[in-house]
């Protein structure tokens, strides 16, 4: 929840656009922390709602990263690949909901969930350590 | 600015390291044989299936929005 409010750092104070793609990225990924942690409330042995939670965090958070990609658009020096990353990570959360019976699909997603959270924490540390 | 700047990393690097440790807490409790290929993350976190690791998973994914 405080890894989406800190975006916030890339908010350009002039393009009203880019300031709607950052809202958007942060009210989908704090959507999202609230799906992970009812997903953790309601287990799997409760299959039906442990799935709707489940689910709901999938598409919240892989929403969040696609707006945070058209956000981060706007700034030139972040790097392609990290924006390529984002965008592979919403599109596999797609794959497998049609693949669920792929179980390592759901691994490489979260692994690809992770890496990207953790890659933009890094980017931004890095970017805004430079102004 | 220097502020929120470092929360998106500092939460991005825990957010990671939490995440993996009580995983492999949870996966190294799990009584059954436990395999990505056959398994969901989320049977991690079976009560049914009682054993401590199942702690550890509800715990790791329940601090996560902390970060």
């Amino acid at each position: 929840m405080l890894f989406f409010l800190g975006l916030s750092v890339w908010k350009i104070e002039d393009r009203r656009v880019q300031i709607i793609m950052l809202r958007l990225t942060q009210a989908f990924g704090i959507l999202g922390v609230i799906c992970m942690m009812m997903s953790a409330i309601f287990p799997i042995n409760l299959f039906n709602i442990h799935s709707f939670w489940s689910s709901a965090l999938y598409i919240m958070l892989s929403t969040a990263f696609i707006f945070s990609v058209a956000m981060l658009r706007y700034h030139q020096w972040v790097t392609r690949w990290l924006l390529l990353l984002g965008v592979l990570t919403a599109v596999l959360v797609i794959f497998m909901s049609f693949l669920q019976t792929v179980y390592v699909l759901e691994w490489i997603t979260v692994f690809l969930f992770l890496s990207y959270v953790a890659l933009l924490g890094i980017e931004t540390k890095r970017v805004y350590f430079r102004v | 600015m220097k502020k929120n700047q470092n929360i998106s990393f500092i939460t991005g690097i825990l957010v990671v390291l939490f995440y993996s440790a009580f995983t492999l807490l949870a996966v190294s409790r799990y009584p059954l044989l436990y395999s990505p290929t056959s398994n969901w993350l989320s049977d991690l976190g079976n009560p049914q299936t009682i054993h401590k690791g199942q702690f550890f998973i509800t715990l790791g994914l329940s601090q996560q929005p902390c970060c």
